[in-house]
């Protein structure tokens, strides 16, 4: 075996005309057989007049119309349980697993075959070989194993790739902690919140992390593995490289991964994906460094086919040539840049959660947050920061309090933030996605 | 023979796909048990993940239950 920076050094070094030529193929055998095989997207192409022998190059892609997941919910509650979208028989499958769901919304419900499983793996694949996981690490998992599906093909991956996989299941966050020390892990895997969760958690048991073997944190779940000061704060605690990765129940696996290089994004596992960016209002494309919404079509996924996926991730993408690794697989620079829907508008200014996050993380002394947003006078919105000072910088803390309101005012159009300390232990912590904004308006964008 | 980028499959990919065919239709004969059925799948599934990584080809082999 070559000891390639690459997992698959042909298609990740593709030159790019190629490169569209092997999508434009996959393209047109994946919406053939979605057609033939899935009444679910039968109806979407008929709807959309799109015959697929027509389906020739990638040009041909936006003549698809696009899939959502209220389409898609709308379908299994009609169908229960999978809805008619199915590719392949039932009894083809050999796992299934659900999205973690939110108040008021019918989870999605997927199902795997064994080729997918494999597949799923793939992917991750490249991302954890792409950084710099090898066959001699011992990989640590912080995942609960469970139906929501997250780091389930990230374990997999190692296990193709050879390294020792150490899980966690439902160990509380000591044990996580011991075990990373005992086992002598050298790649861990979490949310970037729970990285830091974990890195608080071994101060308090005296466990020194960055004294320690792990020399990567590989994250996923959450927009916040690729802003750079929570990136700085996970590397600072735990002595280790912070690796991005994104990837969603929709796919069941990751389309983008940070590759060894850093270059401050995510490479989009092309030869597995197409992904588009478009304009969320009008939905037509938008070009390179725009900011836009991501739409997945997927190569790979057999029992379930995804096409024109409209995903709500906010993304810019660049071209692979802004790294310096020699892959030609385009970029989403700063990853995943926040939700579609995550904007909140407060008294005319539009904030970002992720933004707020970007700005906090550069405060030391705040160890974790809360964005509050709240009606006063019955009808002006107002929004605060609470936060949790962190154990030994108690004495920097007013002065962090003060600079870190300017910051918040200056980058929101003058839009003014209250700052408030909050005991420690008394904001939420999270394992999966966090949820770090409460918003508690009566009216919602109110003068 | 061409891969779905235009390039002329190497000597490798060439073995791989023999490899995966006949792996495949030794999947089709009727009556294997259950423990040589089972770990054929699970090679078929394999190698057809590495065909489809180099490009090789793009169909699905929808009739083996994978
Ligand atoms: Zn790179």
């Amino acid at each position: 075996m070559s000891d390639s920076p690459y997992w698959n050094p042909k298609t990740e070094t593709m030159p790019r005309e190629e490169l569209s030529a092997l999508q434009a193929k996959k393209l047109r055998a994946v919406v053939a057989r979605a057609y033939e095989k899935s009444a679910f997207h039968r109806r979407l192409l008929d709807g959309g007049k799109v015959r697929p022998e027509r389906i020739r190059s990638l040009a041909d892609l936006e003549r698809i119309p696009f899939t959502t997941r209220e389409a898609w919910m709308e379908c299994q509650g009609a169908v229960p349980l999978y809805g008619d979208m199915l590719a392949q028989p039932e009894h083809d499958a050999v796992r299934y697993h659900m999205t973690s769901g939110t108040t008021g919304r019918r989870p999605l419900r997927v199902l795997d075959s064994r080729l997918d499983w494999k597949w799923i793996a793939e992917c991750w694949c490249y991302g954890f070989h792409g950084f710099g996981v090898r066959p001699t690490d011992r990989v640590f998992f912080a995942f609960s194993y469970a139906t929501f599906i997250g780091f389930w093909g990230a374990h997999y991956a190692c296990e193709k790739m050879g390294a020792m996989v150490l899980p966690s299941g439902n160990m509380a966050t000591p044990n996580r902690v011991r075990v990373i020390e005992e086992m002598g892990a050298t790649v861990v895997c979490a949310t970037p919140t729970y990285a830091l969760r974990m890195a608080q958690e071994a101060r308090e048991l005296g466990i020194d992390l960055p004294r320690g073997l792990v020399s990567k944190v590989i994250v996923s779940g959450e927009p916040a593995g690729s802003i750079p000061a929570t990136k700085r704060l996970i590397e600072s605690q735990w002595g280790a490289k912070v690796g991005d990765t994104a990837g969603m129940t929709e796919l069941g696996t990751i389309m983008m991964f940070e590759c060894s290089h850093q270059p401050g994004g995510a490479h989009i596992i092309e030869d597995h994906f197409v992904e588009e960016v478009i304009d969320p209002a009008t939905g037509k494309a938008v070009g390179y460094g725009e900011r836009g919404e991501r739409v997945v079509t997927s190569f790979g996924r057999g029992m379930i086919p995804v096409l024109r996926y409209r995903t709500r991730d906010l993304v810019v993408k660049v071209p692979g040539a802004r790294c310096s690794c020699g892959r030609t697989f385009d970029l989403y620079e700063g990853g995943i840049l926040g939700r579609v829907d995550d904007m909140l508008l407060v008294r005319g200014t539009n904030v970002y959660p992720r933004a707020v996050e970007a700005i906090v993380r550069e405060y030391p002394a705040v160890d974790e947050f809360q964005i509050r947003l709240w009606t006063d006078e019955g009808i002006r919105d107002e929004i605060g920061v609470r936060c949790e000072v962190r154990a030994g910088h108690e004495e920097h803390w007013d002065r962090a309090a003060v600079d870190l309101q300017k910051d918040l005012v200056r980058n929101h159009e003058g839009l003014h933030f209250h700052v408030e300390r909050v005991p420690t232990g008394s904001l939420p912590r999270f394992e999966l996605k966090a949820k770090r904004v409460k918003d508690d308006r009566v009216v919602k964008g109110g003068a | 023979m061409k891969d779905l980028a235009g390039r002329e499959a190497t000597p490798v990919e060439r073995r791989l796909l023999r490899l995966y065919d006949g792996v495949a239709d030794l999947l089709r004969e009727e009556g294997l048990a259950p423990c040589v059925a089972a770990n054929l799948k699970e090679a078929a599934a394999a190698l057809c993940v590495a065909i489809l990584d180099l490009g090789l080809r793009h169909e699905r082999p929808d009739d083996l239950g994978l």
